[in-house]
């Protein structure tokens, strides 16, 4: 007569074995993908926070642009060159060129 | 029958209720599943997505336009426009008053404005707010007024390249000048995803990108902003000086077929359009006019006349008395006899005879060849959008008046922009390429139309007319410079009129090796001053001498007009 196994030892010989190792498989990979689904998210969020930064960053450069422009306009540029620093184009005069 | 028995019938009669109790159960749990997984699942899909998943749009900037050193002449920036819903505005909000002060606009016409919409959902309240402004208004949090983001365009340079940009319009579309030529490029396509947004609002997956976003490209174009400034800075001071109606220059690259510059009076700020004006000032006259140029076109009946061979430079011409008939009609010289004079001197002194004298030499139909192969009567190919081809119709056969007339630049039309282009011909040795307003890295194919002899020595006879002819105000210090003056009649009622002139000068600097063509015309000035020789071409030194430098021409003349060669063993600052 055959001595009944325990339903430990039964679970761990033949085919309950392989059963309970694919039950083990789709439990892991389930909670893989619950972990992959976190980070896919985190990055997601990661990545709004990213291209949100970079349009800021965008707007301000396309200001500090325009910024320039009007700080380094000619009239203006002219005007101080003439006005305030008592610049001159110089006459060809005190022009010396340099030849090769 | 036992106890027992009796016992275990009724333990089996108490199974059996409980488990048709529990096949119930679940029956129901069962039957719930199978209906909201197969019967309800798109009722309760579509529900759960109306709550999270969005369309979500992607903005897309319209390109910049820059010089050809990448100075910014227009670039669009984020802007918000406010716009209300009138079904959830809030019309008791405490703080209207200070809303309407945000928008600038009294309350009552805040309430008037929504009074007057409020069948609708979407109107806007005004577009295009300051940056101060718009964090106001999100501060006041009024239910039902909204903030959308969009784009302004701004012009750094303002009116001093106004024409050639163009402008915009509210959305962000070329209208204008090469705003709309380039608008294909320049323009950016909004991009759309569709999301999955938490309670917060905030994006947490992206499901699908449902069109790419094209940012719009940047456009470099040819014009030096620096030139640009110098040149309009000139013209303008001309204009008011000598009280014209308007005016025009064109500076062109002369070994690429560039333009560098290209101004126009009057002008307007691009920036700020309030008011439509009628007279013109939107309209870029140096491609969208034609006019009847006269003297400077002369240039090219000579060079008709030494093309087809039947003259040279220093061929004798008799042009006394200083008049002939034509057909009928009298040509003359300025009430002067100039004499005997070589071909040089025809031109330097504009001598209608001569040049009538030269072309009537010729079969009549090739002047017509030649100022087609110009380009005249057709566009310069810059695609500048409302171009003009100015008018070029064949002389008819049996009148050789009209052919004298076309000879010396009448009866036909043509634009700035041809008349740069056409000197610009004789500046590269005959080779005609493409006008562009695009900065190009390489030289473009071109087309030999005229003898590279006949175009070299046509240079050196325009150098004669700056020397000793009608042209000496367009000298520059250091260089020699080549050009012909014009002082043409305008068309009024009753023909030519007697007190409306256009002056022009035409030319190339240096001469001794052409790197610029410009062109200045100044239209209907009021003053005692007129003549092209007196108005235009110092106008046109100006902008030469400021081009040689700006681009770094070493000088052609030198030990004179008090240019000095530095030696060796010789320093500057020792001087």
């Amino acid at each position: 007569m055959r001595v009944p196994l325990s339903p430990i030892s039964e679970l761990l010989t033949g085919r309950s074995f392989f059963l309970m190792l694919l039950v083990m498989c789709v439990l892991g990979s389930a909670l893989m993908l619950i972990y992959t689904k976190h980070q896919s998210r985190r990055l997601h969020t990661t990545l709004q926070q990213l291209q949100n930064s970079k349009d800021a960053l965008h707007i301000e450069w396309t200001r500090l642009l325009l910024e320039q422009g009007t700080l380094s306009s000619d009239v203006r540029i002219e005007s101080i060159a003439r006005e305030k620093l008592g610049m001159i184009v110089p006459t060809p005069n005190p022009e010396m060129v340099i030849k090769p | 029958m036992s106890y027992k028995t009796c016992k275990s019938i009724k333990y089996k009669i108490r199974y059996l209720i409980l488990s048709i109790a529990l096949l119930f159960i679940v029956g129901g749990l069962v039957f719930r599943v199978v209906s909201l997984h197969i019967f309800e699942q798109d009722f309760l899909r579509n529900q759960g997505d109306a709550r999270t998943i969005r369309v979500s749009s992607i903005p897309a900037y319209r390109g910049m336009i820059t010089d050809r050193n990448g100075e910014p002449l227009a670039i669009s920036t984020p802007v918000a426009s406010v716009w209300v819903n009138p079904k959830e505005f809030d019309k008791n909000h405490p703080q209207l008053l200070a809303l309407a002060n945000a928008l600038d606009i009294s309350l009552e016409e805040l309430f008037e404005k929504i009074a007057r919409n409020s069948e609708r959902e979407f109107v806007y309240l005004k577009r295009h707010i300051t940056p101060h402004a718009s964090s106001e208004i999100t501060s006041l949090a009024v239910s039902g007024v909204h903030l959308n983001p969009e784009f302004r365009r701004y012009y750094p340079a303002g009116e001093v390249a106004a024409h050639v940009l163009g402008f915009t319009d509210v959305d962000d579309r070329g209208q204008e000048g090469l705003e709309k030529a380039f608008d294909e490029s320049l323009r950016g396509i909004p991009g759309a995803k569709r999301v999955i947004r938490d309670r917060q609002g905030c994006e947490v997956q992206t499901l699908e990108g449902l069109r790419e976003t094209r940012a719009g490209q940047d456009v470099v174009l040819s014009i030096d902003q620096r030139l640009q400034y110098l040149a309009y800075r000139e013209l303008k001071t001309a204009v008011t000086k000598y009280r014209a109606i308007a005016g025009t220059a064109i500076v062109l690259d002369v070994r690429t077929g560039e333009v560098l510059a290209m101004v126009n009076q009057p002008s307007f700020n691009s920036n700020l359009r309030v008011k439509l004006y009628n007279d013109g000032r939107y309209r870029n006259r140096a491609v969208t006019d034609a006019f009847e140029a006269g003297s400077v076109l002369k240039t090219f009946s000579i060079a008709n006349a030494l093309q087809n061979g039947v003259v040279t430079p220093t061929t004798l011409v008799d042009t006394s008395p200083g008049w002939m008939t034509v057909g009928g009609h009298v040509v003359r010289d300025d009430n002067k006899n100039f004499g005997v004079i070589d071909v040089s001197t025809i031109l330097q002194k504009s001598s209608n005879v001569g040049i009538t004298k030269l072309t009537l030499s010729l079969p009549p139909d090739r002047l017509h060849q030649f100022y087609s192969r110009l380009g005249f009567g057709s566009t310069t190919g810059s695609g500048f959008p409302g171009e003009s081809t100015g008018v070029l119709h064949p002389a008819p056969k049996q009148s050789s008046f009209v052919l004298a007339t076309l000879a010396f630049g009448y009866g036909l039309t043509v634009t700035p922009l041809q008349l740069a282009q056409s000197y610009a011909i004789l500046g590269a040795g005959g080779i005609k390429r493409p006008v562009t307003f695009l900065k190009q890295s390489e030289i473009p194919a071109g087309e030999q139309v005229i003898d590279s002899v006949v175009a070299r020595q046509m240079v050196d006879m325009l150098e004669g007319v700056v020397k000793q002819g009608g042209g000496t105000a367009a000298k520059v210090v250091g260089y020699h410079t080549a050009g012909k003056t014009g002082t043409a009649r305008k068309v009024g009622q009753g023909g030519y009129q007697k007190n409306n002139h256009m002056a022009f000068f035409a030319g190339l600097a240096p001469a001794s090796n052409p790197q610029f063509a410009i062109v200045v015309m100044i239209d209907d000035p009021q003053g005692a001053l007129y003549y092209g020789s007196q108005i235009a071409a110092p106008v046109f030194s100006k902008i030469a001498s400021g081009a040689l430098r700006l681009f770094n021409v070493p000088p052609d003349i030198m030990d004179s007009q008090g240019l000095r060669v530095a030696q060796f063993g010789q320093t500057p600052c020792h001087d």
